[in-house]
């Protein structure tokens, strides 16, 4: 039987367009089926149901459609998804950090008649000591390195004074060590592990998680975490020491540590779910392949492509350059102990001179049989404190911060090439060293006389305080964040890190409110609509405030017959609160344009409620 | 002498050309078609009078919205308020109807409103009269 071909559109896809094709399409091919096509016709009350039901239809298929795109995704979960896909990790928390300066007394002796510090009595304060704060808050800061006062090099220094003074001779000295601390706090939880699973995942329910610290499992092997599965080479930090290679060991001043290349078989991937939960997954071998170190050679690399498979055509990562297909062991038969930290948050922004209580549990004398009564004394005066205040600890990721990161970090192949890569990679470095809220990037401005040598850029930076201020970043963060821009660096980009300058203003606005409106409540309205529009996720450094979309926001409020008059003022003063830095808004003011300064800056309204101020006047 | 110039359907002309359906649908194939412009303005109206208005899909002024009155103790205001809105409404979605005349009445035991119209289609000799009950 001949198939009758008509004439179907896909184009029109909403309730009047599917009414009206529906309509022609009954008179082309029903002219003796059906004539009355008025509103009220039984006949049209049928089509429109079906208009109504393709409508419906064609909204949710828009809906899934945008909803694979991460320019246009709406649903968090989703969101998250496609960051995932694109090599975008999101970040659930940032945490703080502190620079904590420790303190130990140490007891004088005299030897050949000189009298010198007695480092018998030095103390070690292992990784993972915690420090808390006297101020309050529940946000411990956690030592990251071991501190060992009887060291003390180029790279970890050690003040040493006198403490006190007996006679002409010193009886105390007194050590000094500093180390960088980050606002988490370590958690345990264990897993345990049967038959194998093939891509076994479990699921770590706790809030603002900021890493997995480490896995171990019932044998004490160690778990190693990678970007994804297929990864089966880690990069292993190890320290720079006459046992580990005694080749290097003399640079070990200047070198700490080294990098070796590592085939591991026990690792794991993880992924944030957009409730705040992270995931572990690992992989679906079985446990005959060891770790073993492996260096690149021709004989290994590709080994486990398929042998009809070009080599020539393959592309090869340096992190999997064998080609091996099991993912990874599945855990069975064990139990693993999941260490992962905690923390992070604007409020971990804690004040300077507060972080003093120290947790004394991990630390312990390198010397045994000492002296019990000089032991206690001098264990007793070990003391902490922070001279800056904590930075860097802010929320986590929101959903258009996600997907601008993940656009750009998808981009630039976890390769740092424009400035715009610099920028983004600056913005999504691990909370655990502390987070960058704002970034800049721009070429050096030369004079004409200036030749520029070498690709330089500047990379301008903010961070938020406790109270979530913009304030420079510490140089803690900023040593961290060179060390961060200088792994997928080009090698001829000179990256200079830099602050970028804090323009607080304010507001003062006059309306005229409409005659059946209630002055204080369009008032409020008004506010709190400026309060949004100037509030800190929502601003740049060097944006300029556009006045005429000021004046066309506030128009929109309801209740506004017109707005007035739009006043920006610069505030400026420390002793006020606000930034040191002045700014004459006025002759910055251009077309209606409040442009920043030549130099990076970013305009912030510090206290909203005391620095927008609106004023309702007669017509 | 005058002539009274009539307008006539040209659909109507043509037997084998449907025009609208029949209310109720209980033809043999659900739908039974008329064939008279005449039949299709009433079954048209009756519609209208069964809608209740906010039914129908993106047309939520549609309907007579007689039936919400149904429950209601019916006062001489509200007859003549339905009297009023039936006529202005038939007057917004029939342009080519003139109504003639319009009865509400109510049977407040049974809780039954009764419509009677009696209309005619612009400029033609059609017309008609249709008896709705609502309980």
């Amino acid at each position: 039987m001949a198939t009758i071909k008509r004439d179907v559109k896909y184009l029109n896809r909403d309730f009047s367009d599917f009414r009206n094709r529906l309509i022609e399409f009954s008179k082309t091919y029903f002219p003796n089926t059906y004539n009355d096509f008025s509103a009220a016709s039984p006949g049209m009350m049928f089509m429109e149901q079906s208009s109504y039901v393709g409508d419906v239809l064609s909204f949710y298929l828009d809906n899934q459609f945008q909803e694979n795109f991460i320019q246009f995704a709406q649903q968090t979960n989703n969101v998250y998804e496609l960051a995932y896909m694109l090599g975008y990790k999101p970040k659930i928390t940032g945490v703080a950090q502190a620079t904590i300066d420790f303190y130990q007394q140490l007891p004088a002796k005299t030897v050949d008649g000189v009298v010198i510090p007695d480092y018998d009595y030095a103390l070690t304060i292992n990784e993972n000591t915690v420090v808390t704060s006297v101020a309050g808050g529940n946000t411990p800061f956690l030592l990251q390195d071991k501190i060992d006062f009887s060291f003390s090099s180029s790279q970890d220094p050690t003040e040493l004074s006198i403490y006190q003074i007996s006679g002409d001779s010193p009886q105390y000295y007194l050590l000094k060590k500093s180390r960088k601390t980050i606002s988490s706090k370590i958690n345990t939880q264990t897993f345990t592990f049967n038959s194998p699973e093939n891509f076994t995942t479990i699921e770590i329910n706790n809030s603002n998680i900021v890493k997995i610290l480490d896995i171990t499992d019932s044998d004490g092997n160690i778990w190693y975490e990678v970007d994804h599965l297929g990864q089966e080479m880690v990069y292993k930090k190890i320290k720079n020491t006459n046992v580990n290679d005694p080749n290097n060991v003399l640079d070990s001043g200047e070198v700490p540590y080294l990098l070796s290349l590592e085939k591991i078989q026990r690792r794991f991937a993880t992924r944030f779910t957009s409730a705040g939960t992270l995931q572990i997954q690992f992989g679906s071998g079985t446990a005959t392949d060891n770790d073993e170190n492996i260096i690149p050679n021709p004989n290994n690399v590709g080994i486990g492509l398929l042998s009809q498979q070009s080599k020539l055509t393959s592309a090869y990562s340096p992190t999997n350059f064998l080609y091996t297909d099991t993912y990874g062991i599945a855990p069975s038969n064990t139990t693993l102990t999941v260490r992962y930290l905690t923390g992070g948050g604007v409020t971990s922004n804690v004040n300077a001179n507060t972080l003093t209580t120290l947790d004394t549990s991990n630390i312990n004398f390198n010397i045994n049989n000492l002296n019990s009564t000089a032991a206690n004394y001098i264990f007793g005066s070990l003391s902490s404190n922070n001279p800056e205040a904590a930075s860097g600890g802010k929320a986590g990721d929101t959903i258009e911060e996600i997907r601008q990161n993940t656009l750009a970090s998808a981009a630039s192949q976890k390769r740092s090439v424009t400035a715009d890569d610099y920028l983004v990679r600056a913005l999504s470095m691990p909370s655990e060293y502390g987070a960058i809220s704002k970034a800049f990037i721009e070429q050096p401005k030369l004079t004409d006389d200036q030749v520029s040598t070498i690709e330089t850029l500047n990379l301008h930076c903010l961070t938020q305080n406790l109270q979530g201020h913009f304030t420079q970043p510490s140089n803690t963060v900023k040593q961290n964040l060179r060390t961060y821009l200088s792994q997928n660096r080009i090698i001829g980009d000179n990256i200079e890190i830099r602050d970028a300058f804090i323009i607080n203003i304010a507001i003062n606005f006059e309306i005229i409110v409409l005659p059946e409106y209630n002055n204080n409540e369009v008032l409020l309205r008004c506010i709190n609509e400026l309060t949004d529009y100037f509030s800190k996720d929502k601003w740049q450094i060097n944006q300029p405030i556009i006045l005429r979309e000021l004046y066309i926001n506030l128009d929109k409020i309801k209740g506004v017959q017109t707005v007035k008059d739009i006043k920006i003022t610069n505030k400026a003063g420390t002793t006020l609160g606000y930034s040191q830095y002045s700014y004459d808004v006025d002759g910055a003011t251009q077309n209606q344009v409040v442009y920043p300064s030549l130099d990076p800056s970013i305009f912030e309204v510090k206290f909203p409620q005391t620095d927008i101020k609106g004023k309702v006047v007669p017509l | 002498m005058a002539f009274n110039q009539q307008q006539i359907f040209p659909i109507d002309l043509n037997n084998s050309a449907a025009v609208g359906i029949d209310l109720p649908f209980n033809g043999p194939a659900v739908f039974k078609s008329n064939y008279q412009t005449k039949d299709s303005i009433k079954y048209n109206l009756i519609n209208f009078f069964l809608t209740n208005t906010g039914e129908r899909p993106l047309n939520p002024s549609f309907g007579g919205g007689i039936r919400s009155f149904i429950f209601e103790k019916i006062t001489n205001d509200d007859i003549e308020f339905l009297l009023e809105d039936i006529s202005s409404k038939v007057s917004t979605y029939f342009p080519n109807i003139q109504v003639e005349d319009l009865n509400v009445s109510r049977n407040e035991d049974n809780n039954e409103i009764i419509v009677n119209f009696t209309y005619k289609v612009v400029n033609t000799n059609i017309q008609d009269e249709i008896n709705i009950s609502f309980t």
